[in-house]
């Protein structure tokens, strides 16, 4: 290997140390049962929640798709930005209901929730099933991405699969070691490294390039006006359409909260308060969106093409002879973006596959010990899985995870019915799940059944809330006052204030 | 029976007249209509984006603004 190679690998390896160190040294607070692996003892303060959200909505797929969409897609690349406005409101509503049930009844998953208030394990079993399946291609893009940057920063002298056995097996470490708070502690260290990094090169590239982020946009506005013009470009080349554009916009924002990986940090926040102060401020984390797209748009009028869109910053910056501490830190920043996310994902599937699947769905009773063994073991399996899909899957990894994803967003309807309505049938809840899956798939395997243009997620959506609603026409089920009661913070012993409420929830049970 | 009548209040109707409002701007026909053109150029960034950006900015404010005000009668 060359000295460009090996001062690259050695930043990356410090970074990767540092990250080991703090995961590690995160486990030895917690408590040894599942509620201390799986949500941290219920005892996240605003600055961990702030970061352990933000970091694992932006992944691997943002730090280098981000770029490659506004590269070749220009404005359609604005979507990314757009849906993450609205797209994390819900949590500032659902959350700190979530917390108080999960922190009244012990919850620490999402199907949990929701199968509790409906006393149904098939509802249990049904969001494990989908949840995990949507989990481990994601993971597995996220395996991918590591490693082709590391293959890209060496110049091919260390393979993918190798860079992304190694920081793989790093995450797998801190994350069997110290569950959700490793998570929550490297994450932290991971997002504000990948943010000043961000900003650091979205603002200097088009300097380097152009002279500056004014000029740069400037040339692109005289040769290629079509790219900063809303809904941009599909991935042909086209213009896009305003309803695909709308649509990815409605139905994004409504089934972001709804991914497991992100709705369980409800469980894991110390107060209801902090679950609403990082609402609020989760806006600013969506800004690092931002410089991604400068970067992207730098590529435009770059002196040669990568070979795929994806990989439009790794190829530029590896053709203008920068010191090579420059693309290790990218190179570290890329990796901290994959890892923040990968690592909330397999805590996320483990947990749900040992807690939900096999307690909940197929009516296991463990002790909390062997259920924390299990969830780890767990861990150990889906990393297999993700790492075998990473080498062996030929296909497109990107829509294996777009049709997970429409199944995910059908989670949403019956999130809000669980947390919100006094009075839903078991019947309502499960009909509207499957049917907004099964026509969501559907119509992502048959794009051509779709009557307009529009995502096939928002037809899977359509379905379900009508088939909730025709349910609830037929039978409106019995009324659950006492878990929406303890929910709203009404009941006497919960411990807090209440939905307005600014104390700190101290009781269980 | 005050929680019903609270989910009701000004506030909670004026957020959700902010949310639709919102959406309509990022989405068509708000955003074809007003947001999609390259001048004015704010900080040498095309008001395509500008517009994109600043209802990340307004929606911070409006959710800091039901944050501040939410009802403490309980505390």
């Amino acid at each position: 290997m060359d000295s460009f190679s090996w001062i690259v690998l050695s930043v990356a390896a410090a970074y990767l140390l540092t990250c080991l160190m703090l995961g590690l040294l995160a486990g030895r607070k917690t408590s040894v049962a599942t509620e201390g692996y799986v949500a941290g003892d219920r005892s996240l303060g605003l600055v961990t929640m702030y970061f352990i959200t933000g970091a694992t909505v932006f992944s691997a797929f943002a730090f280098l798709g981000a770029p490659g969409w506004a590269y070749s897609r220009g404005a359609a690349g604005f979507y990314i930005l757009a849906y993450g406005i609205l797209g994390f409101l819900p949590f500032y509503f659902l959350g700190p209901r979530a917390a108080r049930v999960g922190r009244h009844y012990g919850f620490v998953t999402q199907a949990e929730m929701v199968a509790h208030r409906f006393r149904s394990p098939l509802l249990a079993g049904w969001m494990a099933l989908i949840s995990v399946v949507a989990l481990i291609p994601y993971l597995a893009l996220q395996m991918k991405g590591a490693g082709l940057v590391i293959q890209s920063v060496t110049r091919g002298q260390v393979s993918p699969q190798v860079g992304s056995f190694v920081v793989y097996g790093i995450v797998t470490w801190y994350v069997v070691r110290s569950g959700v708070l490793g998570v929550g502690w490297t994450n932290t260290f991971q997002g504000i490294f990948m943010m000043l990094l961000a900003w650091g090169l979205g603002l200097s590239l088009p300097r380097l390039l152009y002279g500056g982020v004014t000029e740069m946009f400037q040339q692109i506005e005289a040769s290629r006006p079509e790219l900063l013009r809303p809904p941009g470009l599909d991935s042909s080349g086209n213009p896009w359409s305003w309803g695909e554009y709308s649509s990815a916009v409605i139905v994004s924002s409504i089934g972001f909260t709804a991914w497991p990986h992100l709705f369980m940090k409800a469980f894991t926040a110390s107060s209801v308060r902090t679950i609403q102060k990082t609402a609020v401020l989760y806006p600013t984390f969506q800004l690092f969106v931002v410089p991604l797209f400068l970067i992207g748009f730098a590529g435009v009028r770059f002196s040669s093409a990568p070979d795929q869109v994806d990989q439009v910053l790794p190829h530029m910056l590896m053709n203008l002879e920068i010191s090579p501490w420059w693309v290790g830190l990218f190179c570290a920043g890329a990796l901290a973006a994959s890892m923040s996310s990968g690592d909330a994902m397999a805590h996320a599937a483990a947990s749900i596959a040992v807690r939900d699947g096999a307690c909940r769905g197929a009516g296991w009773k463990p002790t909390p010990t062997q259920e924390r063994r299990w969830i780890r073991g767990g861990v150990l399996v889906v990393m297999g899985l993700s790492y075998a899909v990473t080498v062996h899957y030929e296909g497109s990894l990107v829509t294996l995870l777009l049709r997970s994803y429409g199944a995910v967003v059908q989670f949403a309807p019956a999130l809000w019915l669980t947390l919100y309505v006094p009075r839903v049938s078991r019947a309502a809840v499960l009909s509207g799940l499957v049917l907004g899956s099964v026509t969501t798939l559907l119509l992502m395997l048959e794009p051509s059944w779709r009557p307009w243009p529009v995502h096939a997620g928002a037809y899977g959506l359509m379905a379900n809330v009508v088939a909730v609603g025709l349910a609830q026409i037929m039978n409106k089920g019995p009324e659950d006052r006492e878990f929406l009661n303890v929910a709203a913070g009404l009941g006497a012993n919960t411990g807090d204030a209440g939905d307005s409420g600014d104390l700190i929830l101290r009781t269980r049970r | 029976m005050a929680q019903h009548r609270r989910s009701f209040s000004f506030r909670n109707l004026s957020f959700a007249a902010y949310v639709v409002v919102c959406l309509v701007g990022l989405v068509w026909p708000g955003y074809a209509w007003w947001g999609a053109r390259f001048e004015p150029v704010v900080l040498g960034i095309p008001f395509s984006l500008t517009w994109v950006i600043g209802w990340v900015a307004l929606t911070f404010l409006a959710l800091l603004a039901y944050d501040l005000t939410r009802p403490r009668e309980r505390e």
